[in-house]
């Protein structure tokens, strides 16, 4: 399990492409956590690169986001049905 | 083109004074004697005019407002520097102004490329985080971010042209305008897989989730998802591209044929309350 923390203010496709920018370039069998508890605001290019990077390219097991703000549980869920791998991602919402 | 500015220059009044033909002598016109006001939205679509008779190698004459409110505007804002360093003017445009910037300046036009997107973003919330509500700052930053990266990825031009001003009622922050700007590909050739007839099919493919100009269905959110956050807070929203544009407002959607100028301009304006 890998896990990495989202900044308070990400921005579009590239912050999210360098975030994980890190990762192994193959990711079959692991999970990928990342924590949102720090999120002040979201970008709907920002959460689509997460899920595409760890789910669609890199074939991860599984992406879990944690303390997930209202706005961004709804477009992690747009973009995960989108690319149809609601199978392998779990988005857990901040405790308000 | 000419661009023939009387009066104040506000929302779609930059399209109604954009002139497709040249003047007697074949050359672009900027003629600004008239010019009473200007938002940020006709500012960098003046500037995007600019470039854009830059990029067609026509001569440009330039006719400097008389209001001095309006000439020290243009100065603070950094057009006059803009339009002196496209057309390497050597004599002065302008008469002198003092630097200081105004309380309403919010960003002044500026070029921005892939490295500058974040300085900005995050000037733009911290100079508005006390003042404006969770909403419009939401809004304003994914704007930002969603806008400047389609500027980046699709318009083939490196950057664009971006300027904000503030609006302010009191000591708060009633309204932010922001403008971001370029001379690049458009949207009817950035969606050219889903053969939009006109630059207005265009513009409304682009404002539809799940529709990019890219292989991908999940992608083409950004446009959409700005249009929805601002009609939601009753702002405006404007994209020109081409020769057409259209308006969004939270009760109603208007698109308009307009003078062709190359690239695409996305305005919008943001109640702060």
């Amino acid at each position: 399990m890998t896990g990495i923390t989202a900044p308070a203010r990400p921005g579009g496709r590239t912050q999210a492409r360098a975030m994980l920018e890190g990762l192994p370039a193959e990711l079959a069998g692991a999970t990928i956590v990342i924590d949102f508890g720090q999120m002040d605001v979201v970008t709907p290019s920002f959460v689509d690169e997460l899920v595409l990077i760890a789910l669609a390219e890199r074939n991860a097991a599984g992406l879990t986001l944690k303390n997930v703000p209202e706005r961004a549980h709804a477009l992690a869920t747009r973009s995960a049905q989108a690319r149809q791998v609601t199978d392998r991602i779990q988005i857990q919402l901040r405790a308000s | 083109m000419q661009l023939i500015v009387k009066g104040r220059l506000q929302g779609t009044g930059f399209d109604r004074m954009l002139l497709p033909d040249t003047n007697a002598d074949g050359n672009c016109m900027l003629d600004l004697a008239e010019a009473r006001f200007i938002e940020p939205y006709p500012l960098v679509a003046m500037a995007c005019f600019v470039d854009a008779t830059v990029k067609l190698q026509t001569k440009l004459g330039f006719i400097p407002p008389q209001d001095a409110q309006v000439s020290n505007y243009l100065s603070r804002m950094g057009f006059v520097e803009m339009l002196t360093k496209r057309y390497k003017f050597t004599k002065q445009l302008l008469p002198p102004v003092r630097a200081t910037p105004h309380p309403n300046d919010l960003i002044e036009l500026q070029w921005f490329d892939g490295s500058d997107v974040t300085q900005i973003a995050d000037f733009v919330w911290e100079q508005l985080r006390r003042t404006a509500s969770s909403g419009a700052l939401n809004a304003l930053h994914s704007s930002l971010w969603e806008i400047a990266e389609n500027v980046l990825f699709h318009a083939g031009t490196g950057g664009g042209w971006i300027a904000a001003q503030t609006y302010k009622r009191g000591t708060s922050s009633a309204r932010v305008d922001v403008a971001i700007g370029d001379v690049g590909h458009g949207i009817q050739k950035t969606m050219h897989r889903h053969n939009p007839q006109t630059d207005l099919e265009a513009i409304d493919l682009a404002l539809r989730y799940g529709v990019s100009g890219l292989d991908d269905p999940a992608r083409g959110i950004g446009l959409a998802d700005t249009a929805e956050q601002v009609r939601g807070l009753g702002g405006v929203v404007m994209v020109r591209s081409g020769n057409a544009r259209r308006r969004l407002t939270r009760q109603e959607s208007k698109g308009a044929q307009v003078t062709f100028l190359p690239g695409t301009i996305v305005g919008l304006s943001v109640p702060c309350g």
